[in-house]
């Protein structure tokens, strides 16, 4: 009986959970698709006949595709960069033991724990003198930040999980180091390498702060920078910036969804299993 | 008696040729501009007005005595320990929930659903806020009268909006405490708490001695991230009110980033920025030595 | 006092019958076995006993009292698990302490049956030690003092020595003897492995698919076996069991390869197994009333002090027989001859495995 009324209250519990996860996604797609005149009709429209206006706008009159465009680019390009870098790191780090290799650890995680605004500025001078503001590859780079040590947590792991075996039966077959581990350790990783692209890219794509400083001229902007752009106006068209956000935020719900077993782990780089 | 053969130096040199280029890329994007911010907060410089000059610890005399850094400091302290508690209580309910329900339908759909938030791009969850938290028009509102409560200003008042962004943080985060701590309970093996059972039926006994021993790693570890991630939250109070209303919501990362450009004071920000690091890392060591006591000798 | 009755429990995982209307009285101190092979439904049958799994159908009543809708903790019953189970964040002491504080024991009283119970399994100088830094059969001791501290009217046992080596086993075996005359708790005990539960057991339930094959002392299920499956269970080496086929009511089966006067009372059955031990077969012709059987050595095995004997009858069955050192040169190839006196010789039904007779004892 005691346990009835406690499965009832756990499942009750979590249900709510569950929607208070869900609803703000809910009136966020709703609002999307409501005219501007039912967005803040009270009490709230739950039947309405779906508007596309706002995204139609969104699309022709606010520049949000080449916006998505930039975001795609940058994203694209600091996960391939962290996993051209971090991949034969990890392998390093999953195969060999050496001197340095604890504090090589922690420089990973320190990087991780790096204030961003703190590297901003100095990021922001160097990249001005150099000429990279306004350019993808300034974003690219100081992505870096998170995307390697988020790479490189992941894939040791992944990794240390190869048999050593198979590596040496290579090795002995004439492989060099390095072709065992493209061979041999990078094929048998894949699943875990596309983990690790796609736990990065959501940090990636979701950035405001960087984007925001790095790439202010119109051409050049990312999507959620776009988006922050229609706060500036007198009047806030919500209909049209729901419809962004909802194109914004579709890409990572689904990447997160696709990873959800690996997010903790991901998160505390290893710390938990 | 040290007779070991070395190993060949390009044996020993292997590991590097893997290592080196991530260390490399991190060194230019990660440590160079920090000494270059430590450099600059020796500085007197704003910038797009002449070279810069050397000013001593002028930049850090400035940073301790403005009231508004120091009360960034202060709102990002009060942030993080009114956010920090309720999400580890909230997610270890989460998570005990998770792990006590029958229902494997609703487990599966929370365990997924929980993802979510974390994942979602926190401008986005900025301006859904701003829309939902509308005084008049806000469906939070709306809700809130239904249940009798008065209209709240979230956006204009100080306190409202400091609540508004703190129920946000704890929105997005608790499901990551709720994710670590339900990976630290599902590594209890059944048997251990089965021995409990043939004991006790209490459930507080078998939280007390079992559960919560198997949660304290993860415990460590999300309150160790989830004090970084905190810290570091830029984007979502960013594109609430821009630190507003007044300064109500603005920590330390929006101050160092007004000042910095839209100021354009880089000794300054330069300053503050090293003060925020040494801050930081003086608090993580806190939390890992408050949480990790010394170890008692003796102990295999 | 603590007698315990299990009545026609059955379970069912969804459409998977693990169980099927078990019924077994265990008396009140007695050391029960329950024996079998893995999936026989030995370990489900021991914690559906100890309330950790329910059972679909049927009672289970420990000291008189029907527990099958109580909670483990209301059952007094103490539980050994196959992986010892300790608490790993918590020293020997408090360990075994746990589950009395949870109990509202005052404190002398717990120390008293720390000290007891680590005297009693030789534990002593653990006391302050975490599991991980104790051996196999150390920790196997500290999850036996832990059940004997609870005091409970039942102990439970799920494979406790699987888990250590071999020498060890056979120390902790004479161990669990001494401290089961010691303390007299009704004992239920699970294994796998028949030579344990003969060392062990007051009594064994021998398991197979779910149902019960035979209970019984050690002795009886060694000399008795009621069917073929206990027959082929118990005892290293094996039970030899001869496919034969006879004339029912004829006074001989008679083969090629195999003659055995049919005692008095074997049903008429046209396929039976006869079988025997290895210590009760010697080699030389048949004498009067005794079963012989003939073969051709196909592998000679030494073994030590035995030499293990693998031959063929001429109809290809496999026959194994253990012979001291040095009795004969066997050769493979070699023709060799049995001969069984009637009281090692074992008729079984070869369709349904029952025991057709009783042998003489």
């Amino acid at each position: 009986m005691r346990e009835r009324v406690l499965t009832t209250l756990h499942g009750f519990f979590l249900l709510l959970v569950a929607v208070l996860i869900l609803f703000p996604f809910y009136w966020m797609i709703a609002s999307s698709l409501k005219p501007e005149a039912l967005i803040f009709r009270l009490p709230p429209a739950w039947l309405f006949r779906p508007d596309l206006a706002g995204y139609g706008k969104a699309v022709t009159e606010n520049g949000i595709v080449p916006a998505l465009v930039n975001s795609v680019v940058v994203t694209a390009g600091s996960v391939a960069l962290g996993l051209i870098v971090g991949a034969p790191a990890a392998y390093a780090l999953a195969r060999y033991n050496f001197r340095g290799r604890a504090q090589i650890q922690f420089w990973y995680v320190t990087n991780w724990m790096l204030i961003p605004v703190v590297v901003l500025l100095p990021f922001y001078l160097l990249a001005a003198d150099i000429g990279l503001i306004n350019s993808p590859l300034a974003l690219i780079l100081i992505y870096q930040t998170f995307v390697v040590p988020l790479v490189v947590w992941l894939l040791v792991d992944q990794f240390a999980a190869v048999p050593v075996a198979l590596e040496e039966a290579a090795l002995l077959d004439g492989l060099s180091r390095f072709r065992v581990f493209t061979r041999i350790a990078l094929p048998l990783t894949l699943p875990g390498i596309a983990v690790a692209a796609i736990l990065a890219g959501i940090f990636a794509w979701n950035d405001l702060l960087y984007a925001f400083i790095l790439t202010p001229s119109t051409g050049a902007r990312t999507a959620p920078v776009v988006m922050m752009g229609f706060l500036g106006g007198y009047i806030i068209p919500w209909q049209t910036v729901m419809s962004c956000a909802v194109m914004i935020c579709a890409p990572v719900v689904v990447g997160g969804i696709a990873i959800h077993k690996y997010i903790a782990r991901g998160l505390t780089l290893g710390a938990v299993k | 008696m040290k007779s070991e053969r070395k190993e060949p130096l390009g044996k020993r040199l292997e590991p590097w040729f893997f290592i080196s280029p991530s260390l490399l890329l991190l060194l230019a994007v990660g440590l160079y501009p920090t000494i270059f911010v430590l450099y600059y907060s020796f500085q007197n410089w704003t910038m797009g007005m002449g070279p810069p000059v050397f000013a001593g610890l002028d930049n850090y005399v400035n940073a301790l005595t403005s009231p508004e850094f120091l009360g960034s400091l202060q709102t990002a302290g009060l942030f993080l320990l009114i956010t920090l508690p309720i999400e580890l209580v909230l997610g270890m309910a989460i998570a005990l929930a998770l792990d006590q329900t029958r229902n494997r339908v609703l487990r599966r759909l929370v365990q997924v659903l929980l993802v979510v938030p974390i994942a979602t791009t926190p401008s986005v969850v900025g301006m859904l806020v701003q829309l939902m938290f509308n005084t008049q028009l806000g469906i939070v509102n709306y809700f809130g009268r239904g249940f009798g409560l008065s209209q709240i200003d979230w956006l204009g008042s100080a306190s409202a909006a400091f609540g508004m962004i703190s129920a946000t943080q704890i929105w997005e985060w608790t499901p990551f405490v709720a994710l670590v701590l339900s990976a630290s309970l599902a590594t209890v093996p059944g048997e251990i708490e089965e021995v409990l059972t043939l004991d006790t039926e209490s459930f507080w006994a078998r939280f007390r001695y079992i559960k919560l021993p198997y949660m304290r790693p993860g415990i460590v570890a999300s309150l160790v991230f989830q004090t970084i991630f905190t810290i570091k939250t830029f984007d979502m109070i960013y594109s609430i009110e821009k630190g507003g209303p007044g300064n109500a919501t603005e920590t330390v990362s929006l101050n160092i980033e007004r000042v910095a450009f839209r100021g354009f004071d880089v000794g300054l920000a330069s300053a503050e920025s090293v003060l925020t690091l040494v801050v930081t890392i003086l608090l993580a060591q806190a939390v890992v030595s408050f949480l990790y006591p010394a170890r008692k000798g003796g102990e295999a | 006092m603590a007698e315990i009755v299990i009545d026609g429990v059955a379970k069912h995982f969804d459409s998977v019958e693990v169980l099927k209307h078990i019924d077994i009285t265990i008396a009140d101190g007695e050391f029960m076995v329950l024996l079998g092979p893995s999936g026989c439904g030995k370990t489900t049958l021991l914690r559906m006993i100890a309330g950790l799994e329910t059972p679909s159908s049927g009672r289970i009543l420990i000291g008189g009292t029907d527990v099958t809708a109580l909670p483990p903790a209301r059952r007094g019953v103490g539980m050994v698990f196959q992986n010892y189970a300790l608490y790993p964040h918590m020293t020997v002491r408090e360990n075994i302490a746990l589950g009395l504080k949870v109990r509202g024991l005052s404190r002398a009283e717990i120390e008293r049956r720390i000290e007891f119970a680590a005297n009693l399994v030789q534990i002593r100088e653990y006391l302050g030690r975490r599991p991980r830094a104790l051996s196999g059969g150390q920790r196997q001791r500290v999850a036996l003092a832990r059940v004997i501290a609870r005091e409970p009217a039942v102990s439970l046992m799920d494979e406790p020595l699987s888990n250590i080596d071999a020498q060890l086993r056979t120390i902790m075996r004479a161990e669990l003897l001494r401290i089961h005359r010691a303390v007299g708790m009704t004992t239920i005990y699970v294994t796998h492995d028949q030579e344990e539960a003969m060392g062990l057991g007051d009594r064994i339930t021998v398991m197979n698919f779910g149902h019960i094959e035979q209970i019984g002392t050690p002795d009886e299920v060694y000399g008795h076996p009621a069917n073929a499956f206990v027959a082929r269970f118990i005892g290293s080496p094996r039970m030899n069991l001869v496919r034969v086929e006879h004339h029912p009511g004829a006074a001989m089966v008679e083969t090629p390869f195999l003659r055995a006067p049919v005692p008095d009372g074997v049903a008429a059955s046209p396929k039976v197994l006869i079988g025997f031990r290895s210590e009760d077969a010697r080699p030389g012709a048949a004498g009067e009333g005794e079963t012989e059987v003939r073969g051709q050595v196909d592998v000679v095995e030494h073994l030590g002090a035995q030499i293990e004997l693998h031959f063929r009858t001429e109809d290809g069955q496999e026959v194994v027989v253990r012979r001291p050192r040095g009795e004969n040169q066997w050769r493979e190839g070699e023709r060799i001859v049995l001969a069984i006196p009637p009281r090692g010789v074992h008729f079984f039904d070869a369709g349904t495995g029952a025991a057709l007779t009783v042998p003489v004892s």
